[in-house]
């Protein structure tokens, strides 16, 4: 098969180079230069070693290392044809009467076998570049990763990375090397998400046909980004094509695409939009009575449109607007303690980013974004007298001005950005007839504001060091009133000395300091690195949430008086090595983090009404330390990677605080602690026009604390625990399928087609979602799992393009 | 998060996937049974003070909450009047005052001794007795169904309730209900089948007026906080809810004003007892009451010693009194086996001869 091939790409080869060879003939007559540069559509970077191609006189030159070409040519009408491996082939009409410039501009394509690449930058970027912990996925390989019920995941196919983990299917976010998920910077397109899921945690927000590629640092970050201790999730959308039209979608069994990209201005102005709504109601029409009257559905929209109103500016707008509803029928969220005969649940995210790119010369650049990120939860209860509208918000605006200078020795980047957090925590509002009394707690102010300054040295092919440095400056803004405690006194009602009151734009605490960043490495030669880096990170927003896995509706809140800021430091090392001429790359990384101010919480604390939130924190110590091995085959038939983790978290309490939490002192497994972890991910072309994929994932239960004793209160059976997450569900493994049939690239059809076959799950292995006690006195055994993916899932997507 | 929410998510997972299930599994599970457990409650009204005392049980179908049999217990209140519980006769671990007619007195405070018979020695918290507002109203309600032979049909009632809620912040309630069943037969038992069909329940006549006792016996937290509702009326708070049988049902209700620390416990118990395991479970947090143990602090105690004002009402429900149809959800009844004897009817906490207060046939 591969042979046969191979043959008429062979045959291409070497037709171009006899070409080449008679162009070298020519020229006696007058000639003049084609001339111009390739580069990839996506980075813009200039593509070396691309084949340019006069078709009718068979001259043709390859690119040099910037990109360049120039094909000497008499006059005539001529057409171009560029091609380079992965790209789409271009072909453009020439008339040559003087000298031509034609700059050509190609995308990647996934049409030829020897092209399937996994990851998006180059394989050599894992050895050459300086930072660690760094993975992109495009999502040309994310589409390659079996689905569950065939809805393309970016998030869930992050899982599939090293480091990586969560607390559970369906389970909101991603913890990154003993994270929490509110300590991640996510943003899409520069702006900050704070709830990256749809329909609990089940699918992420990212829309599959509007992102571009998806960049996760984990060890190295830049001292670009900072806010979160753990890492940095930098979501990318595509731009919108300034070329020509497209028109897209799909149609799957949870939601279905439409999207569109029309040059407005042909290489000027361009928009997309995309959609994707689930309406899959029906499920719960199928199920037991009691959740028949389950609604839950999602939608999201996504817009860009993109200006060059010059080769040297560049202008963007995003707007990303998502909404998620659910209503449990009969049932009621008690948090605010009345009994209501049905919730509904509705979240929202709305995130704007403009941006403006100004290209100052071949090696400097400017960039200036002002981005605005919403999220709004509201619960409702339609009873009359108990009717009432719980709400909670966050709505973050900043503003960031970057410049980038690129050079031979050095890279330097400087910026500056100021954030404004405003912060609804929760308010209640009664309905007309109701008995509930409003509740409205004071809104949290603040901004944050940095300054940073970066530069990369390549002191030598075999050195390079990047040095940042961050200052991060955060103030707690009024109006606003706080508590103060007794010094070394816990912090609980009693202790309170005094209550200050802060007027409106005054702040009532402030902190700040640096945060240095450091990334070094040492080629020991062409193919095998030494890295090694130190990050200082501080995160001044957290989200508010006690359960295992956080619920859409909780709420966010800011350092103040009494809760200090969270303070992570980083170490790690790595080994990389790339062998048969980076066919097969290899990595080892080493970490390890320790985390002040990390949060916990008192025992049954109100994390919903709680006018005073440092009476519920109780801020501990954290540290988490792993080692992370991947090996991964990037070109052939056969392509994937294969992950090895070995991850621990865990927390401590302060013992001054055991009246109120019930395990202080000693250092205890966070929720997420996962020990062992391993991905195996396979892509295998089996046609020009059919990849069959496959990944399997094992890992180690989540800890989890069952009872010991029990005593009855009321009617009720109390359950007694011990110390926190000694124990461990049972350990969790799946394989998944999936068979993609793409339309054949030999028939050129405006048309395209996808089918995308996806079996979750194959062997059906009941996973413990979770373990629940039941005392049953007519069972052997009082411990129960139960698995809400406890058998095959097969689903059917189809995809179109024209 | 209660018990319910959480449920329906996992129903709402359950939804998404359909094929689910649920199996046992083994667990190495570390367990204690060691421990006093305290079940407490002086109140103002005469016979609804009782102390009970068990041993912690092990997590585990089998386990058994242990009675604490033989101990002293005593209650003192803050002139230092001491009132002595004595051990039932018949329930072993259940301690009654030994004057009959003591109970609490409003404005006072009161903290509960024990001395067990391995001389170890337990203490409440002081706790007080707070006034209390009378029940403005308990009333039924016909839960309606749409029956696919009868159409619109009462299936049961809810009890709800009104009540006012004093003007000062920091009010804490608790209710609970007895419900008294008016007994036929006072003996009941299987009869010999006539010809190999089912057995018939036969049983014998009550030779005097006599009423079964139904207490509440699962998930009875009924508690409240005023802060969301401070100084209004409480209204539709629901007590709990009764199956169609056309016939009357007395059903009383106790109101409790408590304290910050029993609402606390009781919430924890609510709270505890309905985590399930799932992802959206709180941390899982120990339980805190009020008695602690003296003899030796390193010792743990759990339960609580609750002292509370009562504000009672009862009233029947006039099941046969329903416009529409009904599904009938009825104890069977037996046939009399012989109208000649009669049987006694046996006081005992489930069982008494004593007309109820509000019964007014």
């Amino acid at each position: 098969m591969s042979r046969k091939l191979l043959t008429p790409f062979l045959l291409g080869l070497s037709t171009l180079f006899c070409s080449f060879l008679q162009a070298q003939e020519a020229g006696k007559t007058q000639t003049f230069t084609v001339y111009g540069n390739v580069l990839d559509s996506l980075t813009q970077e200039p593509i070396s070693g691309a084949a340019v191609f006069l078709t009718e006189s068979r001259a043709g030159i390859y690119t040099d290392k910037k990109g360049f070409y120039g094909i000497p040519t008499p006059a005539g009408a001529f057409t171009l044809r560029i091609s380079y491996l992965g790209y789409a082939a271009k072909v453009i009409p020439i008339q040559v009467d003087k000298n031509v410039v034609m700059d050509v501009v190609l995308s990647k394509d996934a049409k030829f076998l020897e092209e399937v690449t996994v990851i998006s930058s180059k394989p050599e970027e894992n050895v050459r570049s300086t930072e660690t912990g760094v993975a992109q996925l495009s999502i040309r390989s994310i589409r390659k990763i079996p689905a569950f019920m065939g809805e393309i995941d970016v998030v869930r196919s992050l899982q599939m990375l090293p480091g990586v983990s969560t607390v559970g299917e369906g389970a909101t976010g991603l913890n990154v090397r003993g994270g929490s998920i509110d300590q991640n910077l996510v943003l899409m397109d520069d702006a900050p998400v704070f709830n990256s899921s749809h329909l609990f945690g089940f699918f992420s927000i990212f829309n599959p046909d509007a992102v571009r590629d998806v960049t996760l640092s984990r060890g190295g970050v830049s001292a670009e980004y900072g806010g979160r201790t753990s890492s940095v999730l930098d979501v990318k959308l595509k731009d919108p094509d300034l070329e020509k039209s497209s028109f897209y979608g799909g149609i799957g069994m949870i939601s279905n695409r439409l999207g569109l990209e029309v040059p407005l201005i042909k290489n000027r102005l361009a928009i997309l939009i995309s959609g994707r709504g689930s309406f899959n109601d029906f499920l719960f029409k199928l199920g037991p009575e009691s959740i028949q009257g389950t609604v839950a559905n999602f939608y999201d929209l996504t817009g860009k449109i993109l200006f060059k109103p010059s080769e040297k500016t560049r202008l963007s707008y995003t707007s990303y607007n998502s909404f998620d509803a659910f209503k449990l029928p009969s049932d009621s969220l008690n948090t605010v303690n009345v009994n209501a005969s049905s919730s509904r649940y509705e979240y929202r995210t709305y995130n704007q980013t403009l941006r403006f790119n100004w290209f100052v010369s071949k090696n400097a650049s400017f960039t200036l974004t002002g981005v605005q990120s919403i999220y709004k939860a509201n619960t409702a209860v339609p009873d009359s007298s108990i009717a009432f509208d719980l709400s909670s918000g966050i709505r973050l605006r900043a503003l960031k001005a970057r410049y980038v200078h690129t050079g031979e020795k050095n890279n330097l980047s400087f910026g500056l950005e100021s954030t404004n957090y405003q912060i609804d925590p929760n308010q209640l509002v009664p309905g007309p007839y109701s008995n509930i009394l409003a509740i409205d707690i004071q809104r949290e102010l603040a901004r944050e504001s940095a300054a940073y300054l970066e530069n990369e040295w390549k002191f030598s092919p075999q050195f390079s060091v990047i040095a940042g440095l961050r200052y991060s400056f955060f103030q707690r803004l009024g109006a606003d009133t706080v508590y103060r405690y007794a010094p070394e006194a816990i912090r609980i009602d009693e202790n309170v000395e005094e209550t200050q009151v802060f007027s409106k734009g005054t702040a009532s605490k402030t902190y700040g300091g640096i945060e240095p960043r450091l990334s070094l490495r040492y080629s020991l030669n062409e193919n095998t690195s030494i890295k090694a880096s130190y990050n200082r990170m501080r995160q001044y927003v957290q989200l508010i949430s006690n359960t295992t896995a956080a619920l859409p509706t909780a709420r966010w809140g800011t350092s103040d008086l009494n809760i200090l800021p969270q303070i992570a430091d980083q170490v790690s090392l790595g080994f990389f090595k790339n062998l048969e001429e980076n066919r097969w790359e290899t990595s080892a990384e080493l970490y390890y983090r320790q985390s002040q101010n990390f949060p916990d919480y008192r025992d049954l604390a109100d994390l919903i009404f709680s006018k005073n939130l440092e009476q519920e924190i109780i801020q501990g110590e954290g540290k988490a330390y792993g080692l992370e091995l991947m090996a991964r085959k990037n070109t052939g038939f056969l392509t994937g990677w294969v992950t090895y983790t070995y991850a621990r978290t865990q927390i401590k309490v302060d013992p001054r605080y055991k009246s109120i939490h019930n395990y202080t002192g000693a250092w205890y497994p966070a929720n997420y602690d996962k020990p062992h972890t391993m991905n195996v991910m396979m892509n295998y072309r089996t046609a020009i026009n059919v990849t069959l994929s496959a990944n399997f994932t094992y890992s180690t239960g989540r800890p989890a604390t069952y009872p010991y004793g029990r005593f009855i209160a009321a009617g009720n059976t109390v359950p007694l625990y011990p110390n926190r997450n000694l124990q461990r569900i049972p350990d969790y493994h799946r394989l998944d399928l999936a068979l993609i049939v793409e339309p054949n690239p030999n028939r050129i059809r405006k048309w395209k087609g996808t089918w995308v076959l996806s079996v979750y799950n194959l062997y059906g292995r009941k996973n413990a979602y979770s373990i629940y006690f039941a005392l049953n006195q007519r069972k052997q055994t009082n411990a129960n799992k139960l698995a809400i993916f406890g058998s095959a899932f097969p689903s059917l997507t189809y995809n179109f393009k024209f | 998060m209660t018990m319910k929410f959480k449920n329906s998510l996992l129903l709402l997972c359950l939804g998404l996937s359909l094929f689910s299930c649920v199996q046992p599994v083994d667990l190495a599970v570390p367990n204690r049974d060691d421990g006093m457990v305290v079940a407490a409650n002086l109140t103002t009204v005469k016979g609804l003070q009782e102390v009970r005392l068990t041993r912690l049980a092990r997590y585990d179908t089998r386990a058994l909450n242990y009675p604490v049999s033989a101990a002293q217990v005593w209650v003192v209140d803050g002139s230092g009047q001491r009132q002595n519980y004595i051990e039932d006769a018949k329930n072993r671990g259940w301690y009654f005052p030994a004057s009959r007619e003591f109970v609490g007195e409003v404005g006072k405070t009161y903290v509960l001794h024990i001395l067990t018979s391995d001389n170890r020695k337990y203490e409440s918290g002081p706790e007080t007795v707070r006034p209390i507002a009378p029940i403005k109203k308990v009333y039924p309600e016909p839960v309606v169904v749409d029956d696919p032979k009868l159409g619109n049909a009462i299936i049961g009632y809810n009890i709800l309730l009104d009540t006012e809620d004093s003007p000062n912040k920091g009010d804490y309630y608790r209710w609970s209900w007895i419900h008294y069943e008016q007994l036929v037969y006072c003996r009941q038992f299987e009869g010999v089948p006539y010809t190999g069909g089912p057995e018939t329940l036969v049983g014998l006549t009550c030779c005097e007026p006599c009423w079964d006792i139904v207490r509440c016996y699962r998930n009875c937290t009924n508690v409240l906080s005023d802060a969301l509702i401070n100084g209004k009326t409480i209204t539709r708070h629901p007590i709990t809810n009764v199956a169609y049988c056309a016939r009357d049902y007395y059903i009383e209700i106790q109101q409790r004003v408590i304290s910050r620390e029993a609402y606390n416990y009781w919430k924890a118990v609510d709270q505890l007892s309905s985590n399930n395991g799932s992802l959206f479970d709180t941390a899982p947090a120990a339980i805190r009451g009020n008695i602690k143990c003296i003899s030796n602090p390193e010792e743990e105690a759990f339960g609580l010693f609750e002292a509370s004002a009562i504000s009672e009402n009862g009233f029947f429900i006039e099941r046969t009194q329903s416009a529409v149809p009904a599904i009938v959800t009825c104890p069977p009844n037996p046939v009399t086996a012989n109208p000649l004897i009669c049987a006694a009817c046996v006081e005992s906490a489930f069982r008494t001869k004593i007309k109820p207060k509000f019964w007014t046939k």
